[in-house]
């Protein structure tokens, strides 16, 4: 699909020109209103071009694979096990939950509605999650979708469990250890965990080590 | 957006793996909406589902033909659930929105005027 591609890259630029102007205005205007501050503002930009990223939900995953009582706290009450232990949950009123996956069972997280993520542990959105098609059929045809679109063949046998995020609620999947990571250190464990294996669209415990690195 | 994408296509063409790392805003007006929205929530100002709702409902309403970038389609939802918010819950008037878009758009406007320290006034 060339074309399509070569279409999809040209912004047309009074668009891009209208955005730019309307998101200047309305920072101009809260700054005028006192109810925000241009360092607020680049504080939020910095943290996540810097500090946020799959790497904070990699740390708290390697940690679930070598510390089994955080592990069990994680899955349980998880918002309150990563604030503890890592204090990047970030937003206040949010919660998150961590479903695991197992030999048999595959979890998936989706957000039909509008796109929310569990950013302070996963980063930005990727943009096919964001995407209308990604919103309607990992909901309807789940392993289909992992199949065609992700590479992900799971047996019939296991099980696919798919999460609508909802307002008050992120989800992250605990992936499973790949095979011949025996021995290897925290950090060089969360070095293996990827992001789309915490969304569910990737699974780690069908994989080695060696495919991984 | 184009409609017919598959999920493979869209992710084909956004990302190589290694970058998922480091993925970060594809434009200056992106980041600058997404913060917007966080650094108000942060201090109080609204409930998160109070913006989510309204983000939804962009959502929901979006044109398929729109041939446009799906990241710029996304945030421009942002923005206008945002401009919702501030409007309806009497932060923002709609007419001084679309004023200073348009100073903004315009060049009357710029934003040296975020930037700290300059003097806005043309005194010196």
């Amino acid at each position: 699909m060339p074309v399509l591609s070569a279409m999809s890259k040209s912004i047309p630029v009074d668009e891009t020109e209208d955005n730019e102007a309307r998101a200047r205005a309305l920072q101009s205007l809260l700054i005028e209103k006192e109810m925000l501050s241009t360092d607020a503002i680049d504080a939020i930009i910095s943290k996540f071009e810097h500090d946020i990223g799959p790497m904070n939900g990699a740390e708290v995953v390697a940690r679930a694979w070598t510390d089994p009582e955080f592990k069990e706290q994680l899955i349980t009450n998880s918002t309150e096990a990563i604030n503890s232990e890592f204090g990047h949950t970030g937003m206040e009123s949010v919660d998150v939950e961590v479903y695991e996956n197992t030999p048999t069972e595959q979890n998936v997280v989706v957000c039909t509605l509008c796109s929310c993520f569990a950013w302070p542990l996963l980063g930005l959105p990727p943009t096919w999650f964001k995407s209308g098609p990604y919103r309607a059929q990992m909901i309807k045809h789940p392993r289909k979708t992992l199949r065609e679109d992700f590479d992900v063949d799971l047996d019939e046998d296991i099980e696919i469990k798919v999460w609508d995020q909802s307002a008050e609620v992120r989800y992250m999947i605990l992936p499973q250890r790949p095979e011949g990571s025996e021995g290897m250190s925290e950090e060089e464990l969360a070095g293996l965990v990827t992001r789309d294996s915490m969304i569910g669209v990737e699974r780690l415990g069908d994989k080695t080590v060696a495919e991984l690195q | 957006m184009q409609v017919d994408q598959t999920i493979a296509e869209i992710r084909q063409r956004e990302e190589l793996p290694e970058q998922a790392e480091e993925l970060t805003f594809e434009a200056p007006w992106q980041a600058r909406a997404f913060s917007i929205v966080l650094a108000m929530y942060e201090q109080g100002l609204f409930e998160w589902s109070e913006f989510q709702s309204r983000l939804i409902e962009e959502v929901q309403d979006e044109t398929p033909s729109k041939q446009m970038p799906l990241e710029s389609v996304y945030y421009e939802q942002w923005i206008r659930a945002f401009e919702r918010l501030l409007v309806e819950k009497g932060i923002c008037d709609p007419d001084e929105i679309s004023h200073r878009s348009a100073e903004f758009a315009s060049g009357e406007r710029d934003a040296s005027e975020f930037v700290p320290g300059v003097d806005h006034s043309h005194s010196h």
